[in-house]
């Protein structure tokens, strides 16, 4: 292995962070507020820092399989890291902990904060926040790889390596062109959700920042009521469908916005997405009808809203769904393992993983009818080799085995069953807020430190999809 | 790139983060300075008004007695001037307010303050004013000034406290972000070390190496470089010099 070339890419990683970083001071500079020294302090170390071994080390145009490991989590690890710094610098409610919760959960697009006055914040500071979602929602390295021109085989290493191993099965293009589709997407959606937003009456600077919460299935909202605080549906709406769009894969939306001649409906994983999210709203809605809300309508609208909120990972609140009924809560629970579609910004287990787990169950109960039969797991007619329906499998099992430590942890520190368990499940699937004391109308200070730091590796392995950051603590015995 | 301008990038990286380092430490040290001086004079200065109130209370109340007992017109200038010293200090502590709660508590001292002055000037003027009489009239309201001044002092000699506390926490908010620059710069500095030993210092070694493995044992002289820097240059010097003597040794 080769450090200078890992130091390399992540001087790349940090320039790009840098970058965002200048951006964030301009607008506080427009805005004269109390950011400004902390995100110019953190953009001059970034920089420094970043453009170093860029002077140094020569472009290498391979990378090792090994080497591709580290850079990605490296990569991430370092941002969070330098992503905290104009956090702890501004002061406020951010102790070094709670700097780096809010950084790992701004990047991993969880969107747990531990503000309990995030309105408190001067802009430059809450569109920092709302950017690290942004640049977290598509992968840092997917943004490095598609902003450097000369990566050469080095682009095919990394973006292997960044994007989820079931995202790819779905793309049918080379590398060059996987990339450029997912930046596309990415950016239509950024586009049009922001102008949508600011005709329905948000400031320019509110329509920008929930945006970035939205298509990174984030849930950084600059206000204490997140979207609950317009108190106007047809922004809801909007939210609701840009953040069901998020939580599709990125080759699907591209078909479909490009008029290709693909059956993207046909797909049993977009078909299963889309009717459990229909089911599960209208079975909230039921449920909460006269018991939370007076009319039909108004109990589809926060139904609509915090069901599809909940599923694609985003955790924007428009009520406290603490108040709903059991029913609803379990609804929303089953909804923060089963999440949206690979390929897309969000986190958690996701419908790809649950259909496969599904066809694979189906294979276990015909095999025991007819033992001697060969039996493949398909897709869409597509069959599945037996290598990923075994990583499906353990994936499922390693994220449930987690979420259980977590939670055990969690409550040995003292905090109530329903909180621990609740956050420990929010925090690995990207959701944000849980149920308990960390609810949609709460946040995440009452969390022990330590709690806090435990929960920060749960968003981790939740966007690294587990078994990214946990090749790094086995680096030693990979030949 | 050149090896000197490598290194000159190198250290003016470290320097600028050490300069960073400094001005914002000395700019956190002033701001706190200047936010404590201006504490302290502020809460300082209305302990003293409150004091000076004190006094001047005093001063008309034994001036007031005296009248009372003795009906000693002489007196009346000297109530007089204590009255204007209050008035003085009670207009400054109006105008040096910091806290809400202060605001309240001079609003109260001008309230009572009133009611005394109108009482006492009664008094002063009623030859058949007695210790009764005064009793009756003035002491109330002249105790509830004296506890609104008093109330006054113990209110900024809390927040001196207060803000002493305040700016213990602060003063180790302030040394975070030195703290930070000096952690980057370490880290910087390690990977500047690392660099410089992998880039420089290795391939020198290498090139040492490869002349004396050619000298002792006439190996050919092959040592891969990365970069084109002066060390390459040096390595393709000396691969031209070998090759030199080899053909003057040819000639011979």
């Amino acid at each position: 292995m080769r450090p200078y070339v890992i130091l390399r890419y992540i001087g790349l990683v940090l320039l790009l962070n840098a970058g965002l970083m200048f951006f964030s001071f301009l607008i506080s500079v427009y805005n004269s507020d109390s950011a400004q020294i902390p995100l110019l302090l953190s953009f001059v170390l970034s920089a420094l820092l970043g453009v170093f071994p860029m002077v140094f080390v020569p472009p290498t145009h391979q990378i090792s399989n090994k080497e591709a490991y580290v850079i990605v989590v490296l990569g991430w690890l370092v941002v969070c890291a330098f992503g905290m710094l104009p956090y702890i610098l501004w002061g406020g409610e951010f102790s070094i902990i709670n700097a780096w919760f809010e950084s790992v959960a701004g990047y991993t697009t969880t969107g747990s904060t531990i503000l309990n006055d995030i309105e408190v914040l001067p802009n430059g500071l809450l569109f920092w926040r709302s950017a690290t979602h942004w640049l977290g929602g598509i992968g840092i390295i997917l943004f490095v790889l598609v902003i450097v021109p000369s990566l050469g085989k080095t682009r095919m290493s990394l973006s292997r390596l960044e994007m989820s191993p079931l995202a790819k099965t779905n793309f049918h293009y080379k590398t060059n062109k996987t990339l450029r589709v997912v930046i596309l997407v990415y950016l239509g959606l950024t586009l049009t959700e922001t102008l949508l937003l600011y005709f329905l009456g948000m400031s320019l600077f509110d329509a920008v920042t929930h945006t970035f919460g939205t298509v990174a299935t984030g849930g950084f909202s600059p206000k204490n009521a997140s979207i609950g605080y317009y108190n106007n549906v047809w922004i809801e709406i909007v939210i609701i469908v840009f953040m069901f769009l998020a939580g599709m894969h990125f080759g699907v939306l591209y078909t479909i916005f490009t008029f290709k001649n693909v059956k993207w409906y046909k797909s049993s994983v977009v078909k299963l997405y889309t009717i459990l999210m229909i089911v599960g709203i209208v079975l909230v809605t039921i449920n909460t009808k006269g018991q939370n809300y007076e009319t039909w309508g108004e109990a589809l609208r926060y139904s609509a809203f915090n069901v599809v909120s909940i599923c694609t990972t985003t955790g924007y609140g428009t009520c406290d769904t603490t108040l709903w009924p059991p029913f609803s809560i379990m609804i929303l629970i089953y909804f923060m393992f089963q999440c949206a579609c690979a390929g897309s910004t969000a986190g958690g287990i996701k419908v790809d993983r649950v259909v496969i787990f599904y066809q694979s169950l189906k294979r276990q109960v015909l095999k025991l009818q007819h033992p001697q039969a060969v039996i493949p797991v398909r897709i869409d007619g597509q069959s599945i080799d037996d290598e990923t329906v075994d990583s499906v499998l353990l994936f499922i099992v390693l994220y449930i085995l987690i979420l259980f430590i977590t939670g055990l942890a969690l409550t040995a520190m003292g905090v109530d069953l329903t909180t621990a368990f609740s956050a420990s499940a929010a925090t690995i699937s990207t959701v944000g807020p849980g149920f308990g004391d960390v609810g949609s109308a709460a946040n995440y200070s009452v969390i022990p430190d330590f709690g806090k730091f435990l929960l920060s590796i749960n968003m981790l392995l939740g966007r690294l999809e587990i078994f990214g950051l946990m090749l790094l603590f086995f680096m030693k015995s990979w030949r | 790139m050149s090896i000197r301008f490598k290194i000159l990038i190198g250290f003016l990286i470290l320097a600028s983060m050490l300069f960073i380092s400094g001005a914002f430490s000395i700019f956190e040290l002033t701001r706190q300075g200047r936010a404590v001086k201006l504490m302290i004079a502020d809460s300082y200065q209305s302990i003293d008004y409150a004091k000076q109130m004190l006094d001047a209370l005093d001063h008309q109340e034994n001036s007031l007695l005296y009248h009372i007992g003795t009906k000693d017109s002489l007196v009346i200038g000297e109530f007089e001037s204590a009255s204007n010293l209050f008035d003085i200090n009670l207009r400054n502590a109006g105008t040096n307010l910091t806290h809400e709660e202060e605001r309240a508590t001079v609003d109260s001292i001008t309230h009572f303050y009133k009611i005394y002055m109108k009482r006492a000037m009664f008094a002063l003027q009623c030859e058949k004013y007695n210790f009764n009489a005064y009793l009756d009239s003035i002491q109330s309201s002249r105790i509830k000034t004296k506890n609104y001044v008093k109330k006054l002092m113990i209110i900024n000699q809390e927040e001196l406290y207060q803000s002493a506390a305040f700016h213990e926490a602060s003063a180790q908010r302030a040394l975070l972000p030195g703290l930070i620059v000096i952690i980057t710069s370490l880290l910087f500095t390690f990977i500047f070390i690392y660099l410089v030993n992998h880039y420089f210092v290795s391939p020198i070694l290498k090139i040492t190496k490869a002349v004396n493995d050619f000298v002792k044992y006439h190996k050919a002289f092959d040592v891969p470089l990365e970069t084109k820097d002066e060390i390459f240059s040096l390595k393709e010097a000396i691969g031209h010099l070998i090759s030199y003597t080899k053909t003057i040794k040819k000639d011979e």
